[in-house]
């Protein structure tokens, strides 16, 4: 009775379409050595998040140098001329900034939440690294064990935690994405010095860099001190080399069985997907949305709930620049069959393919994206990575803003054809994995 | 024209302003800016009810976040049954269904949880009159039903299982466990048998007990006024009844007087997780609260902390190193954690400790106080950024009845702090000489050097304690192979052949029995056996003797010849080197696996002596001594394990006897060797009983 009340009055709310209005106001333009600068402004709390995004990630990597680009991400805390081995993080913490970095597939990501006081301290920083970092073998020597001991933490040391590299490696075999960006012991052992120079003249180039601020800056400051610290620093004379050609399609269903130290049988299913940005890929996001968002979504509603055969399931649409994969995972109950959980996965996703969905599903979905569209903006440094990522991925920043009304536009018709166009069985990578036990 | 001049002029700015500008020298900040608080609204229901709320219309968005104010519940052989009751609240109220709640909560795009004594709900702020009505809903009306219940403890049972393996689940349990003890609700584990036995009547019991709204509170945060929160709150919240609360009385933490290092062993591991701490008295709003902030920052708070510079950044042992404390009203605790490559799992303990120690003894510099200061200061000002920090801040004063401007006046009691200040707090809140260890690692790799730190022992997932885990035996290995090593570690066949007679004294110490005792044994080739045992003030307690033919065993009251029968199980005794003898003797021997004993890891032999008795024997693995001897027999109360183990091997004339024996069993007994002669020339005439 009063579900359907309140059902009511929802759905009128959003007849009146009261869409939530995001509006991040910025500006950008290009320095004389192509570096390409976003500035957005917000003075209520007195800090400033300044991040350079780099466009180079693991898919740029040499053949036998795997794990290079995350690896050389450790080595650019290293320091410079001016700038102390270990000095760089203190620099920063000790004048009461926070910062970090990461890697991906496609990009480089550093940055620093500061007083806003601290701006300049920041630019100087970041300009250092682009201008003259320094890599010495101390440094080398020191991040390959760090970075070998990540790889072990989040990797070797974890139960299921060779899903990466089995599904990228089946996914996109013989590929620049084959090869999760953590690479492999044997390639990071073998990385050299001289290796460094070079990608460092090639990927760290001022025209292969964003630097995205955002906080409580004054713009015509920011400005002068940005041409002052990075204004200098010469256009990089290397190509950037930059795979675009799209990597092969399987040749047809891959399956592969592994053996670990787990409790609970699990699955991992791959579907090749459609690349970032693409209306295909929105539509990818909108057919996870409706599988595995929320408690009333299918999977968890009829794996999970109802049947009680798995502790999870979670879908999950994996894209990157030229690709993409969508990623089901579900832990199986204990005693259940895994062919029987994964029969029911599959029994959901079918469903995608075949039937349009409901008028209040969509609707539904739309909801929960908005949600999510709204809070992913809820601080500082998250706008300044959106930002920077949609000026380098799509060419345009203010998708911030209007990249909620890409979904909009995105009807049940072709979300139905995208699931079949892509939720096929000859299109996917399904790990299965299984207790040391059953070995 | 104008415009190629234009461009080399702007060339020549350009190249200018750069060569101006000098790298080495560091900006300097431009003036800091005030670090403003967020305003906050307070109100009260008549039922007790207090409401917070934070305005801020930044983003299109609300939360409401309702929080029983509760101390822990003792949950005993149930341990789990909390838990399970407020995710109950979730499955359904008398006025929907679960599927229904799935619906509506996910149709608005809603975020909603439900805790033992909290449910949270946030969405876009157009939905505040639902998600207040989804609210009180949740909180009020629970069905409790019980199909949903039964699957989630169902989930619960599969969630452990899938824990088990999971190097960090398994620390946490440990640390937990090991600091404040499994009858401490901090330390209580949950288990397949404990949430086997959860009814729904616990959780029903639970929530009728604790949830009243006299100790309760509802955070709002978002774009909304205090004026309408307060009027939505209060239209589904006034008629909540309050009740008085039972009371708990809690077990006592344990007292460690040493550093204990406790281990689960997980063979697969490539890293072991370690966690290192003690439990400390700091409760909420105490005016060390901010001395032990500063303290953590120096020590271990980030990549700035002495851990991660020293562990990580100069050592590569580790992708991270930290500290960190918790202040509580019950117990609270101080903890630094890494997890560190299995070959240097003792490099980074010592580490820790000698940070732990540096930090007690060795005033911090002013530019390392200050650093540390300012960090503390910048992450507070960016924790502002969000309007929840402020709306946690205001609960805080609420629930700890801290003063009103507690954290206005953090910054300034923080800067005040001082290098002595800091060397008084570690000293005072750091147990750095008894802590407690926790490993998750490979065991057998790691468990011999650990115990530099402390007692080593093992426990399982549900902290039971194990014993030592073993190993497999190296492939192709057999006893013979470790009996041969054995020979050759105590100083060769050769050596052995040219022992022709042996008198040994050692000193006895009874556990139990004050006076000293002194035992004399002698032997012969080829057989001959002489045994004594003597005690200060009463003479002969016991002696044997074996002359090659007949055995004469006596004491205090006389002598007789032995029998045939009883003389079986001397004819060890009288052998010269037994363990060489094995093959010759019909043992039947197996090389069962790698153990460890005492912290060293030793090859297991079973011997079969082909009597009905099988006894285990160890031999170090990386010496090749025998370590320990262990034999099941038949006591008055059954079977029990009679255990002697070996130690301070001695070279004697080249050859390597254990000049320390202890026997435990049915009485311990030690044994040290005090005069040790071969080849002294004994005579048949000495193996006479007189």
């Amino acid at each position: 009775m009063m579900k359907k009340k309140l059902l009511g009055l929802i759905l009128l709310a959003g007849m009146g379409s009261l869409q939530a209005q995001t509006n991040i106001k910025f500006e950008e333009y290009d320095l004389d050595n192509g570096m390409h600068v976003i500035l957005h402004e917000d003075n209520s709390t007195p800090i400033v998040a300044v991040s350079v995004l780099y466009h180079v990630g693991s898919k740029n990597e040499k053949e036998g140098r795997s794990g290079f680009a995350h690896f050389f991400e450790h080595l650019m805390f290293e320091g410079s001329p001016n700038i102390e081995r270990g000095e760089y993080m203190k620099l920063v913490q000790s004048n009461g900034g926070q910062l970090n970095a990461n890697t991906s597939f496609d990009r480089t990501f550093y940055y620093e939440i500061l007083p806003s006081n601290q701006l300049e301290l920041g630019l100087w920083l970041e300009s250092e690294r682009m201008f003259h970092a320094t890599v010495d073998m101390q440094g080398v020597e020191t991040q390959r064990e760090v970075v070998k001991e990540e790889k072990r933490l989040r990797i070797d040391n974890q139960p299921y935690g060779s899903f990466q590299e089995k599904m990228f490696g089946n996914a996109f075999k013989g590929s620049y994405y084959e090869i999760p960006p953590i690479g492999t012991m044997e390639d990071l052992n073998a990385a050299a010095i001289a290796d460094f120079t070079d990608f460092y003249k090639t990927f760290y180039a001022p025209n292969n860099a964003t630097l995205s601020i955002a906080g409580d800056i004054d713009i015509d400051q920011a400005k002068v001190w940005i041409e002052k610290y990075f204004g200098g620093i010469p256009k990089g004379t290397n190509a950037i080399p930059r795979p675009t050609e799209a990597p092969a399609p399987l040749a047809g269903e891959v399956v592969d069985t592994i053996y670990d130290n787990i409790q609970l049988p699990g699955v991992f299913i791959g579907y090749r997907s459609p690349k970032q940005g693409t209306k295909e890929a929105y539509a990818m996001d909108m057919i996870s949305t409706i599988l595995s968002d929320g408690q009333s979504s299918r999977l968890y509603k009829s794996i999970v709930d109802e049947k009680q055969l798995g502790l999870v399931v979670q879908s999950f649409p994996f894209t990157l620049e030229n690709a993409g994969v969508f990623i089901t995972f579900g832990l199986a109950n204990q005693g259940v069959n895994l062919g029987d959980f994964v029969n029911a996965i599959d029994s959901e996703v079918n469903k995608m393919t075949t039937q349009l969905i409901s008028e209040q599903d969509y609707q539904k979905i739309q909801n929960q994206l908005e949600n999510d569209f709204v809070s992913t903006n809820g601080s500082v440094a998250g706008i300044a990575e959106s930002l920077a990522n949609y000026h380098v991925y799509y060419g345009d920043a203010n998708l911030i803003n209007t990249e909620i009304k890409e979904y909009q536009k995105i009807d049940r018709e072709f979300m139905l054809e995208v699931a079949k166009k892509y939720l096929r069985p000859e299109n996917r990578v399904v790990l299965y994995y299984l207790p040391n036990s059953d070995q | 024209m104008n415009r190629i001049i234009s461009s080399i002029f702007a060339l020549l700015i350009s190249t200018a302003a750069f060569a101006q500008l000098d790298r080495s020298v560091r900006p300097e900040p431009a003036p800091a800016k005030e670090i403003k608080f967020g305003d906050y609204k307070m109100y009260q229901l008549d039922n007790g009810l207090k409401i917070i709320v934070v305005e801020n219309d930044k983003l299109p968005r609300v939360s409401f976040s309702l929080v029983v104010d509760r101390m822990p519940i003792v949950e005993a052989d149930k341990a789990g049954y909390v838990s399970i009751a407020g995710q109950l609240l979730r499955q359904g109220t008398t006025n929907r269904t679960k599927d229904q709640l799935d619906q509506e909560i996910d149709f608005i795009g809603a975020s909603v949880f439900t805790g033992s004594s909290n449910v949270f709900a946030s969405g876009l702020s157009k939905y505040d009159d639902e998600l207040v009505e989804l609210l009180a809903d949740l909180a009020l009306n629970p069905a409790f039903p019980e199909e949903e219940f039964e699957k989630l403890k169902k989930q619960s049972i599969s969630g452990i299982e899938n824990a088990k393996d999971d190097p960090n689940s398994l620390s946490s349990r440990l640390f937990r466990s090991s600091l404040y003890g499994k009858a401490h609700p901090y330390g209580e584990l949950e288990s397949n048998e404990s949430l086997e036995s959860i009814s729904l009547e616990d959780c029903k019991n639970y929530y009728n007990s604790y949830w009243t709204p006299s100790n309760t509170y509802i955070t709002v945060v978002g774009d909304i006024s205090p004026r309408k929160a307060r009027k939505l709150i209060k239209k589904h919240f006034k008629n909540w009844a309050p009740k008085e609360v039972p009371s708990t009385e809690y077990a006592a933490t344990p007292s460690y007087d040493k550093t204990v290092v406790n281990v689960v062993n997980r063979n697969s591991s490539v890293q072991t997780v370690l966690e290192i701490g003690n439990t400390i008295d700091l409760k909420p709003g105490h005016e060390d609260v901010v001395k032990v902030r500063l303290m953590n920052q120096i020590l271990g708070g980030g990549s700035i902390g002495r851990l991660f510079q020293n562990i990580r950044e100069d050592k590569g042992y580790t992708y991270g190193a930290y500290s960190s404390y918790d202040s509580d009203r019950l117990v609270g605790s101080f903890s630094a954690s890494a997890s560190v490559r299995t070959e240097v799992t003792d490099s980074a303990i010592i580490e820790f400790i000698k940070e732990f120690k540096r930090l007690q003894n060795e005033p911090v510099s002013a530019e390392e106080l200050q650093a540390a200061k300012n960090y503390i200061i910048g992450t507070f000002g960016t924790s502002l950024e969000s309007p929840q920090t402020i709306a946690s801040f205001a609960l805080n004063i609420e629930r700890y009845g801290l003063a009103k401007d507690y954290y206005q006046s953090y910054l300034k009691r923080l800067d005040a702090l001082t290098a002595e200040d800091v060397m008084n707090t570690a000293k005072k809140y750091i147990n750095s000489d008894n802590l407690v260890i926790t490993a998750v690692g490979k065991g057998s790799e790691i468990v011999s050097d650990l115990e530099q730190f402390g007692e080593v022992r093992f426990f399982d997932f549900n902290a039971e304690e194990t014993g030592p885990p073993s190993l497999p035996v190296p492939e192709g290995m057999t006893a013979a192979d470790v009996i041969a090593k054995y020979v050759e570690a105590i100083g060769g066949q050769k050596a052995i052949d040219n022992v022709k007679d042996l008198s040994i004294t050692s000193a006895m110490t009874i556990a139990g029995m004050p006076m000293e005792a002194t035992s004399v044994e002698m032997r012969k080739r080829p057989n001959l056996y002489a045994m004594e045992i003597n005690v200060t003030g009463m003479g002969t307690m016991q002696k044997t003797v074996f002359d090659g033919k007949t055995a004469i065993v006596g004491g205090m009251q006389g002598k007789q010849e032995m029998s045939a029968e009883e003389m079986g199980p001397l004819k060890e005794n009288t052998e010269f080197f037994l363990e060489t003898k094995y093959t010759e003797l019909g043992y039947k021997m197996e090389l069962i696996a790698i153990n460890i004993v005492d912290g060293e890891k030793a090859y297991l032999i079973e011997l079969d002596k082909g009597d009905g008795n099988i006894s285990s024997e160890y031999y170090s693995v990386e010496t090749g001594l025998k370590i320990k001897e262990e034999q099941s027999i038949e006591g008055p109360q059954g079977a029990m394990t009679v255990a002697q183990s070996f130690g301070d091997y001695r070279e004697v004339d080249g050859v390597k006897f254990p000049y320390s024996r202890k026997v435990s069993g049915p009485q311990n007994i030690n044994m040290d060797i005090k005069e040790l002669k071969i080849n002294s020339g004994l005579k048949k005439s000495d193996f006479k009983y007189e």
